[in-house]
């Protein structure tokens, strides 16, 4: 004899009523809730509009022999941990063929040391890859960028090669197409998609005289 | 071999599995309020604020954490607390264990390392032994998969153009994981089942075993009474005519006698306290105490014994059988202080760890604890009957009825020093037979 049809779970219909409705209302909430989570992972920042010749103008000098890779990069935001991490990961992979530099901006007014952070501090860990403190945000501008984790990359010639951001969703790591395309332009000089959507928080704050504005950093 | 009834064998198995639901329901209460205050120290720890040039505010995750979070978690903690062991807690419980596991995935970020949270999550929910359980968090970890896939597919494959079966890969292993959870349940409640039955047939033999002792105790008065009866008369017509070895031997017959008719007497009372049905009440211990005192006045009225009643609470049990507990455990204290010019016995309780322990404590000649284990045997004596009356069975009587309740009992002593005797009794109801 085995009991494993017992019925010992079942109860009255009417003593049900009460936890369905509850269960209901709370599966409701509950899927609402992570829909919109999920939403604003993947609320695109606002794309940089980054010349397509590399300025002359830039503090960063640019090699012939590999390609030169910039990453626009707020200090303090969280989402950018992410982007870091997948450049870490790319330039791991395109090792001699990537010339890497990550720029931290960092705005008028704030205090010296409001860029060492955690993520300088990750930046920093990555070989051979070149720290910059971007005073006023003069080099985020010249760039075109808006959004942290922006990536721009210019192929041996000084052409634009790519644009855009290098993590499937905001502030998560894993395989993007971002990265592939980066790696497909240093071992082959072309990539199926030169543009993705980037991820992160806005590089400029609310002030008046600006108009255009990213979505904010929010997961 | 005793008959085996297949309701008591499947009442038995639902009271197993009843008892492992609603732990497992607590365990789980418990552990997604961990997973809750977990998440908000994560989201505070890596994203407390979101950033706009030199403009900080509270980050998106903390507050996903603390009102998401609790969102998924509120409904399992009511249930498992209202209503635990029932069907939709279990199933509930499911839902937001998978959800709170997508929810930590996204606070830190989508590490691979919070993965295995999904996996040690099934793991955990096997523990209800319960496979349906199973088939609902993987059917929410699917329609998560599926969903996402759907609308926003890079946030699980990666890529935004992908094969739309890519879903499947990666639901998989999670059906892997389940194949082999869904086995072990099965084997466990194949043992389950065979536990039940074996404790059925267990007290079914125990029951006829019990049947059987009332019956030939019962069986043995009659012939008894007769040997004890025509033995007296004997002694009486012929005790001139007897030489004083023949008297000797009748007095012997007639002792023997008498001591075996108390003997059975004990012996059926101790089978009809394993027989009869329980009483279920609120039994205020104080009272009872005092009655189990007064009834010992004949024998206590020309001795010195020196009383200490400590505060005693109520329990729940039936009172008659509390009732003589109690007097066995002080009629046994009065005897064994007899030696004493000044006796003290000492009553008290303490509550803790879900249980009620009653302790009576004397002076008296105590006993050698290594034979401790014997003190509750039927018909296990310490002492000789020369020195102090008795069969032997009060004790067993005591084990027997808190047992009944569901308690346990001990007892301390030292040779000379006194002894300490000691039942248990669980603070609810629950685990009575």
């Amino acid at each position: 004899m085995r009991h494993d049809q017992t019925n010992i779970s079942s109860s009255p219909a009417r003593g049900m009523l009460l936890p369905a409705v509850a269960v209901a209302a709370w599966l409701a909430v509950s899927g609402a809730g992570m829909w919109i989570v999920l939403a604003h992972e993947f609320r695109q920042g606002l794309a940089a509009s980054a010349p397509t010749a590399w300025p002359e103008k830039s503090v960063i000098e640019r090699v012939k022999d590999r390609v030169t890779l910039v990453m626009l990069a707020h200090p303090h935001c969280p989402c950018t941990k992410a982007s870091l991490d997948e450049l870490s990961a790319i330039i791991a992979r395109g090792k001699d063929l990537i010339d890497a530099h990550v720029l931290f901006i960092r705005p008028e007014g704030v205090s010296s040391d409001w860029t060492r952070t955690e993520n300088w501090r990750k930046a920093e860990a990555i070989p051979g890859v070149h720290l910059l403190v971007d005073e006023k945000d003069a080099e985020a501008r010249l760039f075109g960028a808006k959004t942290s984790g922006q990536v721009i990359v210019y192929d041996r010639e000084g052409r634009l090669a790519f644009s855009g951001g290098i993590t499937p969703s905001r502030a998560h790591t894993g395989d993007s197409e971002g990265v592939e395309a980066i790696l497909s332009i240093a071992r082959n000089g072309a990539a199926a998609r030169p543009a993705t959507a980037v991820f992160g928080c806005p590089l400029f704050g609310p002030r008046p005289a600006r108009a255009e504005r990213s979505e904010p950093c929010r997961s | 071999m005793p008959v085996v009834t297949p309701n008591r064998s499947s009442e038995l198995f639902g009271e197993h599995l009843r008892g492992i639901w609603v732990r497992t329901d607590r365990m789980f209460a418990g552990l997604m309020l961990f997973q809750w205050f977990a998440g908000i120290a994560v989201a505070l720890l890596i994203a407390p604020k979101t950033w706009e040039g030199e403009f900080s505010r509270t980050h998106l995750h903390v507050w996903a954490a603390v009102l998401l979070g609790g969102v998924f978690t509120a409904l399992p903690v009511a249930l498992a607390t209202t209503r635990p062991g029932s069907l939709v807690t279990r199933h509930v419980i499911a839902v937001g264990q998978m959800m709170t596991s997508a929810l930590l995935i996204h606070l830190t970020g989508g590490r691979i390392e919070s993965h295995f949270h999904v996996f040690g999550s099934l793991a955990f929910l096997a523990f209800y032994r319960d496979w349906p359980v199973l088939i609902t968090a993987s059917a929410v970890v699917g329609a998560d998969h599926i969903l996402r896939g759907v609308y926003w597919p890079q946030s699980v494959y990666g890529v935004a153009s992908i094969e739309p079966w890519r879903w499947v890969e990666h639901v998989w292993w999670v059906v892997f994981e389940d194949f082999f959870l869904v086995i072990s349940i099965l084997q466990s409640r194949s043992e389950m089942s065979g536990i039940a039955e074996r404790q059925t047939r267990l007290e079914a033999s125990n029951t006829e075993l019990e049947a059987f002792s009332y019956s030939v105790s019962h069986d043995l008065r009659t012939p008894l009474r007769h040997i004890s009866g025509f033995s007296a008369q004997l002694q009486r017509h012929a005790q001139n005519s007897l030489d004083d070895k023949a008297r000797h031997h009748l007095d012997q017959i007639v002792r023997s006698a008498d001591r075996m008719g108390r003997l059975i007497d004990d012996l059926l009372s101790f089978s009809r306290m394993g027989r009869s049905e329980m009483q279920r009440a609120t039994v205020p211990l104080g009272p009872l105490v005092k009655e189990a005192v007064q009834d010992l006045h004949e024998e206590t009225k020309t001795r010195r014994i020196d009383w200490t009643i400590g505060p005693l609470p109520e329990v729940k049990g039936d009172p008659a059988m509390l009732r003589l507990v109690l007097a066995n455990l002080l009629s046994n204290a009065v005897k064994y202080t007899r030696t004493r010019t000044e006796a003290r016995v000492e009553i008290g309780a303490r509550s803790a760890n879900g249980e009620t322990t009653v302790f009576v404590r004397d002076n008296g000649v105590g006993f050698d604890m290594q034979y401790v284990d014997n003190l509750f045997g039927i018909f296990q004596r310490l002492h000789s009957a020369e020195a102090f009356e008795g069969t032997g069975i009060g004790l067993a009587n005591v084990r027997r009825i808190i047992h009944r309740h569901g308690g346990r009992t001990w007892a301390e002593g030292e040779v000379d020093e006194g002894a300490a005797f000691y039942f248990s009794l669980p603070t609810t109801a629950e685990g009575g037979r």
